[in-house]
């Protein structure tokens, strides 16, 4: 067996809140090789942001990390690691792109400073050189006249230029993974287009791993290779791309995909998945998608299923894989 | 004749414009304005859906509240119903407010947090004079249940619903006073795909039951190809490319047109479409390129130097497919987009 | 609308103030003695806490506990109705400008920077000095007409913020009147800014009342208030502690309540925009 570049064991994740401890990431385990993009999807609240920030351990106030949680990165224990050996980790071998990029970049700072800065945390090299590197980096994310741009505030850019510069920063150090949590999500679907072709082509060029967290299934069937389905803050499917699309096993992972509209559509009515997600402080007991599956039986009321091999590398949290007679018309 | 397909139309908009003023103050007169909507037309029939699609910025959304008169538009005509709104006082405008109405993107922001929903539905009924006391609260269960909410939440808070149940308020509050024509100002965005399906799914039910007309403002293309019956594309404040559906997904014309489309991620892998990656972002609507306002991203071949100089006209190339692009075939000659209805 | 927290911290600014002006209210029955009786059988002037006095006596021999509790009533009512008549001009002022918009607001706007370039004291202090003795009635006037200046502008921009609210534009769209917008839709959201602003501003208001009656221009001997109180504390005839500490304490307990009641209330109004 191979050495993973990352494993994450039974992450769990709570919040206190006033209705009681929230749930929001719930025994997530999985892995990911060197140089392979993992798209991990799923709606609000399904706790994929959650699970990304937990991988940089950057969970936000109230939230904790349960122990017997467990990530290795590089055979390193991110969550029993120090804090200086984190901060070096970060953004050196493991980086993080957002969703909002106007949040996420300084606004007093240029954005030359901001790339550059990366590399004077991490590096020895002098101011001289980091911006040299910075500059030289912001022309291999596609900015134009970049030594220019290097000068300009945050809010002087536009909404795809400011991801360029993110994408900029969290690459420029050559990570080994970069997890980017909605990246194109904020941004119009012709500046997706250059985004996505940007992340493809830089992936291609230097080899980085790439945890995709997005809810848009036609990103995901773009870019990714495997793709993990989370859902009420579990991960209820596993599976490599093409076989996810083609041959769904988990209910609900059947039901987004078929309630995604496309643009051959006939005009027909669109599938839709009854009810809503339950909150994350009331978890149903057995299987937490029971009361919107059309196949649920007793059994799915009382037992949680687990992760089940249904095939080499297609793994499906739901009891149909034991009993496929279940599964209705 | 008209930017439209036959009959007396429900909603008819001639170069509509929102111009909105840059670097002005209040002792002297702006020097520059921002044109949000630069000259708009198009007609919507009774019953029908167009829908209105761009990225942000277009004029989209703008163009939806000039409609409404939710802002002054700086020029153009809007006639509803045989009525030239624009030119209606206050209150025959309030009074006409009934016939049509709008759904917004935010199902957060479009409640008011201190009322109930019971109290938000009501008051449409109640400035009407539609219904009172018991007979708007019987009105009100029964909206409520139309749009797949249960008659004892009418006593709750907007806070105590999710998104998606916010927005069939929002659609219920609509629906009160029995509009003719809503516009639905990115209804579903805001939703994740499997709420965002049941309510595309409410809006059409809807439609069919009560033969409403939609402006479907949207930005997602696939959510369109599912509502629509005609698809007006729109780049910085124009109309740059309008056709039924069938017409325009299949084939599309306007340069602009093909990259949107083909930029919409699809979610079949291995099947990667042949995709046009525009460079750059859209200009500026305060100081929009001359000519063609899509000449500087433009690809398409044939690119000349009338692109740069001469605005071009949204012309029905073939029947009832409009498009402003020097080149593209004539078929039939270009009328003027103004010409009497 | 509230919850746990917010009532605990809503409980103890709340109960002071309640006491103090309960006592206020019932001061002539909690006291027997009037509070600008000068008794006449002896020398008891100037005498330090005892039993008879608890608050002690000032140099006339009057009694400081009935004057503190009866000041206690001049000065929570000037403050009160002066506070009452700033904040409905200001939320007036601050609603039309907001609401109308457009140049109509900018020329309001301007007009009130004129107004806060102004220093409110010193307003005071020239209005009070070239008019001599002030009857209260005037005094809560001054200080209404001067004190709207800052509500006026948390209106106007709440109302401002309110106009472009989607549920506003919602209820123009459905046909609902302008007049029964800004009620029903813009007004209740001003609430809280008005009541938080207001309470503060009674703060404010007892000291500012405080200061100028201490100087002589404010509330007129004999009548008692915490201010003359005070001031009597600093006439001839060497240090008498009891009459600066209690009319001190009343005046530090009402502000501090008022102020933790301000930022309590500022909390418990904003309503919930997500479930919990």
């Amino acid at each position: 067996m191979t050495r993973h570049l990352l494993t994450v064991h039974d992450l769990r994740v709570a919040f206190a809140t006033e209705a009681g401890p929230a749930r929001a990431v719930d025994g997530v385990s999985f892995t990911m090789n060197a140089g392979e993009t993992v798209g991990l999807v799923g709606e609000s609240g399904c706790g994929k942001s959650l699970t990304a920030l937990s991988l940089l351990r950057l969970v936000p106030d109230g939230g904790r990390i349960a122990p017997g949680s467990r990530i290795t990165f590089e055979e390193q224990d991110v969550l029993a690691m120090p804090e200086r050996t984190l901060r070096a980790l970060r953004g050196h071998r493991l980086s993080m792109i957002f969703q909002e990029p106007m949040t996420a970049l300084n606004p007093v700072l240029t954005v030359g400073d901001q790339v550059a800065e990366v590399v004077r945390v991490h590096t020895t090299a002098s101011a001289g050189e980091a911006w040299t590197r910075a500059v030289d980096m912001l022309a291999q994310v596609g900015i134009p006249d970049p030594a220019a741009r290097a000068r300009q505030y945050p809010h002087e850019l536009s909404g795809g230029m400011r991801q360029r510069v993110m994408i900029a920063m969290a690459l420029i150090l050559e990570p080994a993974l970069v997890i980017a949590d909605e990246p194109t999500t904020a941004l119009d679907v012709t500046i997706q287009a250059q985004i996505l072709e940007l992340l493809r082509d830089l992936r291609d060029r230097t080899g980085m791993a790439l945890l995709l967290i997005t809810h848009d299934l036609g990103v995901v069937a773009e870019m990714a290779s495997r793709v993990l389905v989370m859902y009420a803050g579990e991960v209820v499917e596993e599976a490599p791309v093409a076989l996810l699309f083609d041959a769904p096993g988990h209910p609900y992972t059947e039901g987004l995909l078929a309630a995604v509209p496309t643009l051959d559509s006939t005009r027909e009515r669109l599938h839709t998945i009854p009810g809503t997600v339950p909150a994350a402080t009331a978890w149903p007991a057995g299987c937490r998608f029971r009361d919107r599956c059309a196949h649920a039986w007793e059994r799915c009321t009382t037992e949680p299923p687990a992760l089940a091999q249904l095939g080499p590398a297609h793994r499906v949290r739901c009891h149909l894989v034991q009993e496929p007679e279940r599964r209705r018309a | 004749m008209s930017v439209s397909s036959g009959a007396t139309p429900l909603l008819e908009v001639r170069d509509l414009a929102k111009h909105y003023p840059v670097q002005g103050s209040w002792w002297r007169s702006p020097s520059q304005f921002i044109r949000a909507v630069d000259g708009v037309s198009f007609t919507l029939h009774a019953g029908e859906t167009l829908a209105l699609v761009g990225e942000s910025g277009c004029g989209k959304t703008t163009t939806g509240r000039a409609i409404l008169r939710l802002i002054e538009p700086t020029r153009g005509s809007v006639r509803f119903d045989g009525q030239d709104l624009l030119a209606l006082d206050r209150e025959p405008l309030r009074r006409l407010r009934r016939h049509m109405q709008i759904v917004f993107q935010d199902p957060f922001g479009s409640l008011n947090p201190r009322l109930t929903i019971g109290a938000a539905i009501r008051e449409g009924l109640l400035v009407h004079e539609l219904a009172q006391g018991a007979e708007a609260d019987r009105r009100v269960a029964q909206l409520l249940e139309e749009v797949g909410l249960r008659a004892e939440h009418a006593s709750r808070y907007p806070h105590e619903f999710s998104g998606g149940q916010r927005q069939r308020v929002g659609i219920a509050r609509a629906l009160a006073v029995a509009p003719k024509f809503i516009v639905c100002d990115e209804p579903v965005s805001a939703l994740d795909v499997s709420v965002q399906a049941q309510v595309v799914n409410l809006l059409r039910d809807l439609q069919r039951d009560r033969g409403l007309a939609y402006l479907f403002i949207a930005h997602d293309l696939a959510v369109v190809s599912h509502m629509a019956d005609r698809v007006a594309v729109m780049y910085l404040g124009r109309i740059v490319e309008l056709a039924p559906r069938a017409a325009l997904f299949a084939e599309p014309r306007m340069p602009y047109t093909q990259a949107l489309l083909s930029a919409v991620p699809v979610p079949k892998p291995g099947r990667a479409p042949r995709r046009i990656v525009l460079a750059g972002d859209p200009p500026s609507p305060a100081n929009p390129p001359s000519g063609c306002v899509f000449h500087p991203r433009c690809q398409h071949p044939a690119k000349d130097a009338r692109c740069t100089r001469d605005v071009p006209v949204l012309a029905e190339k073939s029947p009832g497919h409009w498009v402003a692009c020097h080149h593209v075939d004539v078929t039939t000659p270009l009328p003027p987009p103004l010409a009497p209805a | 609308m509230t919850s746990r927290t917010d009532r605990r911290r809503l409980a103890l600014p709340l109960a002071s103030l309640v006491l103090l002006s309960a006592a206020a209210v019932g001061a002539p029955w909690i006291v027997s003695v009037p509070p600008n009786a000068i008794p006449t059988d002896g020398i008891i002037a100037s005498m330090p806490p005892s039993l008879a006095h608890p608050f002690g006596t000032d140099s006339l021999g009057r009694d400081v506990l009935s004057r503190v509790l009866h000041g206690a009533r001049i000065s929570l009512a000037i403050a009160l109705l002066s506070v009452a008549l700033s904040t409905s001009l200001g939320a007036a002022y601050g609603a039309f400008a907001g609401w109308i918009g457009g140049r109509v607001d900018t020329v309001c706007m301007r007009l009130l920077d004129v107004a806060l370039s102004v220093p409110r004291l010193l307003v005071l202090l020239v209005v009070a000095a070239l008019w001599g003795a002030l009857p209260n009635g005037s005094l809560v006037l001054l200080l209404g007409l001067t004190g709207w200046y800052d509500v006026a502008r948390l209106v106007r921009g709440d109302v401002r913020a309110l106009r472009e609210r989607e549920f506003v534009l919602a209820a123009r769209a459905t046909g609902v009147r302008e007049a029964r917008i800004l009620l029903r839709h813009v007004v209740p959201h001003v609430w809280p800014t008005l009541v938080v602003t207001a309470t503060l501003a009674v703060a404010h208001t007892i000291a500012l009342e405080a200061g100028l009656s201490f100087l002589g221009l404010g509330v007129q001997p004999p009548q008692a208030s915490w201010g003359t109180i005070l001031a009597d504390g600093f006439t001839p005839g060497g240090a008498r502690w009891w009459l600066t500490v209690f009319p001190g304490v009343a005046i530090v307990t009402v502000v501090l309540a008022c102020n933790a009641l301000g930022d309590a209330l500022r909390e418990a109004l904003s309503p919930r925009q997500v479930a919990a």
